[in-house]
């Protein structure tokens, strides 16, 4: 019994400072979110909708996930598969593929905009070509939408990919096999037989993925700046430092933490359930 | 034979397009920023100019932003290394303590920064911790971000150290904490210091919370945010180049350990 308390208080400080620094900050900004003048009201919930940028930050918010996280999905899967069936130089091209997660987000997101302002080497190539140069990131386009989904998804790729790689190492190779001899085509043996045995990685990199692509704030902010491409993380951040308003600003991100939260609760059911059928 | 052949081209045209963007940064820092302005851009360097770099090394800006990065991430380190040894030790050798925290911890991880850095920022201003010139706030800030990753690694890393080692040394008349500084750490030490590095790399290119907590007294990542909106080509470009230090000096020195390490932390 002594042993095992004092395990527990060797726990102590992490609880305690994850207490302080992250859970009472965020009851801080549920408390001030609620709160305008020293009376409690809704609102700040309200007068969000009154800001042009927010319904846009939203609807951006969801768009941008979904692009991405479909896009990383395929290409992990499919360059999982690539290198786990390469013999020679496996680990080089590991690298190469995780070179963009590697790279500081920053660093790797100021090279983008190099990439494709107006003046950039995209436009470059195109006008090479013959082509019209196109203006990628214009405010509030189509386009610049697509461009930062895409750009998120080149950069986090590598994770989707590092998860499934490892789960693809774990299945025996001798099932593939029996499937073959059971005269299996490579294309049903890959349906059939790899994806089931993946599923609990890939709702893995589901979870972490989406929790991120909800999340996600530097690849809009640094690509398009605030009123390019607004998401709800930016749109707070834009509240915050240039109008000063620290209730409005936490009412939105607020309502993003409690969207995650959900969200994420429903994936962790899921990856519970998908782990009992593999068992 | 013929889709493998197909798969390699795809890796290939892969590895080009992920090289471009480190070779621009590198380009662009070795040439002179009116090199990277030309219309159309120039793909190969004209003349090698190193005037960028120079100019890193005379701004005091760029200067006190890079002593503060090393600063932060040391701090950070340290913070993450102390406090997550303990509690990662504690969740490897009492299996209820493990499974409750790091269900704590995996929640912990899904908060989105800015529901926490600005209410920190409105608590930070309260207690002069905001825009702190040696970015005391900010180490904390990182922490919050860091301590969870760092624990669950070296919460596997504790569990791969046999209990019979330490049960022995007890057995021997070694008291708990005895036991942990004189048997399990120096047989956890390689995790450690991999868990170390990896704390000082997350805070080192850590941008959110940095954004928002150093607003004047920057350190690199956001002082690098200002110069590439403000358009100053040249020097965005030598500062990103010194930003990627670090991870590839460990990427060459540390490959196959910090690899399996964060590999193992991914999946969990």
């Amino acid at each position: 019994v002594r042993q095992k308390n004092f395990y527990r208080n060797l726990v102590l400080p992490l609880v305690i400072y994850l207490g302080a620094f992250l859970a009472y900050p965020f009851l801080f900004a549920l408390f001030i979110s609620f709160q305008r003048d020293g009376a409690y009201t809704l609102g700040n919930f309200i007068d969000l909708f009154d800001n042009p940028l927010f319904i846009p930050a939203v609807r951006n918010n969801i768009i941008i996930p979904l692009i991405s996280i479909s896009l990383e999905m395929i290409l992990g899967i499919a360059l999982a598969v690539i290198v786990n069936r390469i013999k020679k130089h496996a680990t080089l091209f590991i690298v190469l593929i995780m070179l963009p997660f590697i790279m500081p987000n920053i660093v790797f997101l100021t090279a983008s905009r190099f990439i494709f302002s107006q003046h950039g080497y995209i436009n470059g190539v195109l006008v090479f070509l013959g082509l019209e140069p196109l203006y990628w990131l214009e405010p509030g386009s189509a386009l610049s939408l697509v461009l930062v989904s895409l750009v998120d998804a080149w950069r986090l790729t590598p994770l989707v990919f590092l998860i499934i790689l490892a789960a693809l190492k774990g299945i025996p190779k001798e099932l593939e096999d029996q499937a073959m001899v059971d005269g299996a085509s490579p294309r049903q043996c890959f349906f059939f037989v790899i994806l089931p045995m993946l599923i609990p990685a890939i709702i893995a990199s589901l979870v972490l993925r989406s929790v991120d692509a909800f999340r996600i704030f530097a690849t809009p902010l640094v690509l398009s700046g605030v009123e390019g491409v607004p998401c709800v993380s930016t749109f707070a951040y834009h509240l915050w430092s240039d109008y000063n308003n620290a209730s409005m600003a936490c009412a939105a991100s607020t309502i993003l933490a409690m969207l995650i939260l959900t969200i994420s609760s429903i994936y962790l059911r899921l990856w519970k359930r998908a782990e009992r059928i593999q068992i | 034979m013929r889709k493998i052949r197909f798969g390699l081209i795809l890796l290939i045209l892969l590895g080009i397009i992920n090289i471009f963007p480190l070779w621009i940064i590198f380009k662009q820092a070795i040439t002179s920023e009116k090199e990277s302005l030309l219309w159309p851009p120039t793909f190969l360097p004209h003349s090698v100019n190193f005037e960028n770099i120079f100019m890193f090394f005379k701004t005091g800006e760029t200067l006190k932003a890079l002593g503060l990065s090393l600063f932060v991430s040391l701090g950070t380190g340290l913070i993450s290394m102390v406090v997550g040894s303990l509690s990662g030790w504690a969740m490897a050798r009492e299996p209820k303590v493990g499974s409750k925290v790091s269900m704590f911890l995996i929640i912990a991880r899904m908060f989105p920064m800015v529901a926490i850095a600005i209410p920190l920022a409105v608590i930070f201003i309260k207690i002069g911790l905001y825009n702190h010139p040696y970015g005391i706030g900010l180490i904390f800030a990182h922490s919050i971000l860091v301590l969870p990753f760092v624990s669950l690694i070296l919460y596997s890393t504790f569990k791969s150290i046999p209990v019979a080692l330490e049960e022995q040394a007890q057995i021997d008349g070694c008291s708990l904490i005895g036991t942990f500084l004189k048997v399990t750490l120096p047989l956890a030490a390689p995790g450690i210091a991999s868990s170390f590095i990896i704390a000082f790399i997350l805070s080192w290119n850590e941008f959110g919370y940095s954004l928002l907590l150093q607003v004047t007294h920057r350190n690199l990542s956001p002082l690098l945010y200002y110069y590439t909106t403000f358009g100053s080509t040249g020097i965005a470009s030598a500062l990103s180049l010194i930003m990627i230090l670090p991870a590839v000096f460990i990427l060459l020195f540390f490959q196959r350990n910090i690899a399996s390490e964060s590999l193992a932390s991914f999946i969990k």
